[in-house]
């Protein structure tokens, strides 16, 4: 401590410090820019879906230039155990989801007011109000648009597969052999880029509906603001004494189901695996980040307080001791 | 800085180093995570909390040395590589913030800013390292008296 130091500059300073502390604080409220209570949400009732598969069917033919055409041979992998993840052999495939099949329909015998029946459950992204696999992607490779949708870009992507990794669901799928990765450091880092369900964000911006939405003869799914989806299928399940997936998944999607069975008997009779995601309760796994992160913001204030409450203290104690 | 807050200070550099590094997929890839202890690393959940944890440490005691320097106004000056450090922490600092709202729910920003920010933290972070490995080997000081 220097000892030359005034109270009055001390006090100068400790005005300075504060006004920097109260400034760091009122930054990241600014930054609040979306409202998820507005975010477009599509809303699924299974009790109207046949399995007809042209939900799927559009999907593919709409997304026909968007899916991976890689190049052979793939590099080789350093290390010789990280996995090639081949799709483009088996394109046909629709039984899951692949980086070429971005919606899949799963079917499950329940019984329902104590008649066996089959019902059609259409899984694809759930476009989680947070959704881990962007806000964890190293890169920014995966994004979030204002209207909540999430898609993967696929100039940008690596390959890691940490977006797949993190989402609840598993939902991206990996194709080795194309992307960014090829003319990096093709066997070092890198394997390929991710796919995935992206709400048809080019049709959105036209004005148009997602493929599959337009496409479904049953008219299962509806598309609107969050918060209008969601007292839309709190009414319908109301009506059909049924239940609600995506309210409170993952701390909330931008996909609602509504079924007549509860999600853990559906979830108990579909085939799950991977890329066929289950219906399974889960906790948001951003909550961490976005507790913690508030209060993180705060930390640089509590090392200033304590650093200025230590020098008050001493000064203090000094002018006590000169008479 | 007392011997006890320099330890503090390093040893929380090295988990902040090292969760960060872990937000890339490569601990699994390399084998690093096979090591007994470090499985850890390829986990980004875990990963991700530590590097926020040590990160509220690591801005407290930043803002305790910066606080306290300021308050007491000494009669000396930082030197140039030290001025170079302290510029490169403002950036991963800035950056780490902004990576830290973007994390909360309900942020909207544009694809290119994120990808810039995330690129400013790491090579910020990467350069911070080299600079603080060659004033380790070149015993440059932080602090010169002001002559
Ligand atoms: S469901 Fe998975 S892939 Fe889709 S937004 Fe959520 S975390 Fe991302
Ligand atoms: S919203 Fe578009 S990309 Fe997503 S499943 Fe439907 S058609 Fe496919
Ligand atoms: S098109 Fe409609 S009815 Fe047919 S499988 Fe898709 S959602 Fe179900």
């Amino acid at each position: 401590m220097n000892p030359i130091l005034s109270r009055r500059t001390f006090l100068k300073r400790s005005v300075l410090t504060a006004t920097t502390a109260a400034v760091a604080t009122a930054l990241p409220a600014n930054a609040e820019a979306a409202d998820p209570s507005g975010y477009l949400t599509t809303l699924f009732d299974l009790s109207r879906c046949v399995g007809c598969g042209e939900c799927v069917t559009a999907c593919r033919e709409i997304h026909e230039g968007d899916v991976p055409q890689p190049k052979r041979p793939f590099p080789t992998m350093i290390p010789a155990r990280v996995p090639v993840e081949d799709f483009s052999q088996n394109q046909e495939e629709e039984e899951r989801l692949t980086p070429y099949n971005w919606l899949t329909i799963q079917e499950a015998s329940v019984e329902v007011n104590g008649e066996e029946q089959t019902l059609y459950i259409p899984r694809r992204c759930m476009h989680c109000i947070n959704p881990p696999c962007v806000k964890l992607c190293p890169w920014g490779a995966a994004v979030q648009e204002k209207n909540g949708l999430s898609r993967i870009n696929d100039a940008l992507c690596l390959g890691g597969a940490k977006c797949r990794a993190a989402c609840p669901w598993h939902i991206p799928q990996r194709q080795t052999g194309v992307g960014l990765y090829l003319d990096i450091l093709p066997s070092l880092a890198g394997n390929g880029v991710m796919y995935k369900c992206d709400r048809c964000h080019n049709r959105l911006k036209a004005g148009e509906n997602p493929a599959c939405i337009d496409a479904c003869p049953e008219g299962v799914q509806s598309i609107g603001p969050r918060e209008a989806m969601v007292k839309k299928a709190k009414a319908l399940a109301t009506e059909m004494n049924g239940y609600i997936y995506g309210l409170d998944e993952n701390g909330g999607t931008t996909t609602l189901y509504v079924s007549p069975v509860p999600f853990h008997r559906l979830n108990e009779a579909i085939d799950k695996g991977p890329g066929c995601p289950d219906l399974a309760p889960h906790k948001n796994s951003m909550a961490m980040a976005e507790n913690v992160g508030k209060a993180l913001l705060l930390a640089p204030i509590a090392g200033m307080a304590a650093a200025a409450g230590r020098i008050f203290l001493t000064l203090k104690h000094a002018s006590k001791e000169t008479p | 800085m007392t011997p006890l807050f320099r330890i503090l200070f390093r040893v929380n550099m090295l988990c902040l180093a090292l969760s960060g590094v872990g937000h890339m997929p490569i601990f699994k890839r390399y084998y690093i995570a096979d090591i007994p202890g470090l499985a850890w690393l390829a986990k980004f959940h875990i990963t991700l909390t530590l590097h926020y944890l040590t990160a509220a440490l690591f801005l407290a005691l930043v803002a305790w040395i910066v606080t306290t320097r300021w308050l007491s106004a000494p009669d000396d000056r930082l030197s140039p590589v030290a001025q170079v450090k302290t510029g490169l922490y403002l950036a991963i600092i800035a950056s780490g913030a902004l990576l830290v709202i973007k994390n909360l729910k309900g942020i909207y920003m544009p694809p290119h800013g994120i990808t810039l920010i995330d690129l400013v933290h790491l090579m910020g972070a990467f350069a911070l390292g080299l600079t603080a490995l060659a004033a380790r080997i070149k015993r440059w000081p932080w602090i010169t008296p002001v002559h």
